[in-house]
């Protein structure tokens, strides 16, 4: 059949083709599993919440579609229980050393900023490696170091020339999550650069003054009759209320610009990422499932999850050039090793 | 006989192959696969890995080598779990595809999950406080008067004053428990205005501002009975473990700790933070009234005092104490009118 194709062509001049991301999950189906996670969660006292991380995310993975195939999701859940086991209890140690005593908190607080490198790292390897396409696992090779110089050494040194330097820190990470990932033996390359990050922080400040302005002015005109109507305490509370849409709109704005400065323009070999989530769609969807959420008691939180990924999933893609069928997978003898240095992985969703 | 229809991901390379299983009764299974060298084609039914149904995503059938045979004929696999392999369907996927077991899991979640945060955790907070020594209890919020005297200047009340009402503090302190290191101080509260804090080594701390306020001296002692009752009820403690196990309860529920749901949690974390401070302060009130019966102080005094630091803080609350970290003021008065203490939660 191929041979068929390839005759109008010369071959020297792959086919050129954009393949979609499509997300095919339903509310209805999630909400069944989401709830009967939360139940047997509950019903084991938290031991059964990594079984539920796991059948989660292979519910997103496999209605996750590319070019005619879906993600896989292969996780061992009692790899998951051991990382959950020490997550909470470190999170316990670490709010109640933070009421006990600053003489207990500090040395704790060091202590996690620098396994903090070494958390991020594990769970980006664990999480590449644990994804499939076509039966063919993603990996993810960044080191100590190298999380060490973009998580703890950029951001402090990038603070001091009035932050300046910041939006540096945030390109090194990024570029070192997609430089170090591969798809079996191919690597990706990252595809953005740091100037795309200073123009997406300066545009973040703008809108996050602007919108501050608005609240400051819109209030001042209507204080009067908001202390007539709630008294001042009132009038302080609903004015709070006011900073939730702008809140929403920037974390949308920043979390849509980063997934696509992230993803945008990466390379898997001639192949290329294609990233294009608008920010003004992605706030009102943020702020809708807020409001959701809160007046359903929780019990739109699945809906909200599928309705990100929807979106999200609508606006990447990835534009082929040539056939996508000939990415090999990592050598038999590299992938048991790296499963077993992974078995006892950190797992937890940085919100990455 | 079963067939599926579906493709196969040899795990060697992101090439799709058409492929067809048969599955036949003597166990054996037949694999048609489309271009593909080095999968095994003849197969027994013990080879292949069947995983649970999810949802009606597709299934992947893992096979000796590697090799993923993934098919969207879910039902064709069940009837091949089913009736050739003999075994149950899954549990998990039974419960999810009954919709009374859903219905019935979310109603019982609900309930559930509203027992716990209201009764369950402050109930064990409080069996684990009391688990503790007082001396373990009182080293919460160390450091915290250092921090209040950042803000606050030293007291201008005059000695006697301050004297006087160190020997009416002994007097309430008499009568708590054995363990606690109990000491009045004053400041000037400047922004804090009429106030009174305990921290939970027992050190009080009452503002200048309050001692004006007060027109009679049993005003103030019952103010003073209300914090010792903090203190004596380890409300520091318990509640830094209350707020804890809040957390974590929230990470399980919401399934992640990104900043999204972390924004989302912080209404229900508010709302059940502050009724769980609303409960101390009902306590603290009960353990003040029960001060004052016990040593003929009419509890009139704890409600014009309550009255007055209510009318000093500003007025009425829109939104009816569910935002506040103390009970209505009028709720509490009506609690010191009629003097006779009961247990936090009949009344909520």
């Amino acid at each position: 059949m191929s041979e068929a194709f390839s005759i109008g062509q010369p071959a020297t001049e792959p086919i050129e083709q954009m393949h979609g991301f499509d997300f095919t999950g339903s509310a209805g189906e999630f909400f069944r599993i989401w709830i009967v996670n939360i139940s047997l969660t509950v019903l084991t006292l938290g031991i059964y919440s990594a079984w539920a991380k796991v059948r989660t995310s292979r519910y997103f993975a496999a209605n996750t579609h590319l070019a005619g195939a879906s993600f896989d999701y292969l996780a061992d859940p009692i790899a998951i229980l051991k990382g959950r086991a020490i997550v909470v209890g470190l999170l316990l140690a670490y709010s109640m050393a933070s009421a006990l005593s600053p003489l207990i908190q500090a040395p704790l607080g060091i202590a996690l900023a620098l396994g903090l490198p070494w958390a991020i790292s594990r769970s980006l390897a664990f999480r590449a490696y644990n994804t499939a396409w076509r039966n063919i696992r993603f990996a993810f090779g960044g080191t100590y170091g190298e999380a060490f110089i973009c998580y703890l050494v950029l951001p402090f040194v990038g603070l001091i020339p009035l932050g300046l330097g910041y939006p540096y820190a945030v390109f090194a990470q990024r570029r070192f999550m997609v430089d170090n990932a591969a798809f079996g033996t191919t690597r990706l390359r990252y595809g953005s650069t740091p100037g795309r990050f200073y123009a997406m922080f300066a545009t973040l400040g703008v809108l996050g003054v602007a919108g501050l302005l608005a609240i400051l002015v819109l209030s001042r005109m209507v204080e009067p009759l908001l202390t007539d109507l709630f008294g001042e305490s009132g009038t302080a509370a609903v004015l709070a209320l006011l900073m939730i849409p702008l809140y929403f709109s920037l974390f949308a704005f920043y979390s849509a610009q980063i997934a696509n400065l992230t993803y945008d323009g990466a390379w898997l070999n001639e192949h290329r990422v294609v990233s294009r989530v608008p920010a003004p769609g992605l706030a009102w969807i943020y702020l809708s499932n807020g409001i959701a959420i809160l007046a359903s008691l929780g019990l739109l939180i699945p809906w909200s999850h599928v309705r990100i990924a929807r979106y999200r999933l609508s606006h990447m893609g990835l534009f082929a050039r040539g056939s996508l069928d000939d990415f090999a997978a990592a050598q038999g003898g590299d992938v048991s090793s790296l499963g077993e240095q992974f078995g006892e992985a950190f797992d937890f969703d940085l919100g990455l | 006989m079963t067939r599926l229809e579906g493709v196969l991901h040899d795990g060697e390379t992101s090439r799709a192959h058409p492929a067809r299983m048969e599955i036949h009764r003597d166990r054996t299974v037949v694999l048609d696969v489309e271009g593909a060298e080095g999968v095994e084609s003849r197969l027994v039914l013990e080879d292949l890995d069947v995983p649970a149904r999810l949802g009606d995503t597709v299934r992947r059938i893992r096979l000796p080598g590697g090799a993923v045979f993934e098919t969207p004929d879910n039902d064709g696999v069940d009837e091949l779990v089913r009736t050739h392999r003999g075994e149950r369907p899954n549990l998990i996927h039974q419960l999810e595809s009954r919709l009374v077991a859903v219905v019935v899991a979310t109603l019982v979640m609900i309930v559930a999950g509203f027992a716990f945060v209201t009764w369950g955790i402050p109930a064990l907070a409080k069996k684990a406080a009391f688990a503790v020594s007082p001396e373990t209890s009182a080293y919460i919020g160390q450091g915290t008067l250092e921090l209040l005297d950042e803000v606050m200047e030293p007291s201008e009340l005059l000695e006697e004053d301050q004297a006087r009402l160190r020997e009416r503090f002994d007097e309430i302190v008499a009568t708590a428990p054995e363990g606690h290191d109990f000491e009045l101080v004053f400041r000037r509260g400047e922004g804090f205005g009429a106030n009174a804090f305990a921290l939970p080594s027992g050190t009080v701390v009452m503002t200048d501002e309050l001692v004006d306020l007060a027109e009679h001296e049993e005003e103030i002692v019952a103010v003073l009975a209300h914090e010792v009752g903090h203190v004596v009820h380890r409300h520091g403690l318990r509640h830094v473990i209350q707020s804890s196990a809040l957390a974590v309860v929230i990470v399980l529920v919401t399934g992640d700790l990104s900043s999204t749901s972390g924004f989302v949690a912080a209404i229900p974390t508010l709302l059940v933070e502050t009724s769980f401070s609303r409960d101390f302060e009902r306590e603290a009130d009960e353990h003040a009234a029960r001060y004052l019966v016990a040593h003929g102080i009419p509890t009139q005094h704890f409600a014009t005092m309550l009255d007055r630091l209510a009318e000093q803080h500003g007025g009425g609350d829109a939104f009816g104490g569910y935002l506040s970290s103390h009970p209505t003021s009028d709720e509490r008065v009506q609690r010191a009118q009629r003097g006779s203490p009961e247990e936090p939660d009949v009344d909520r």
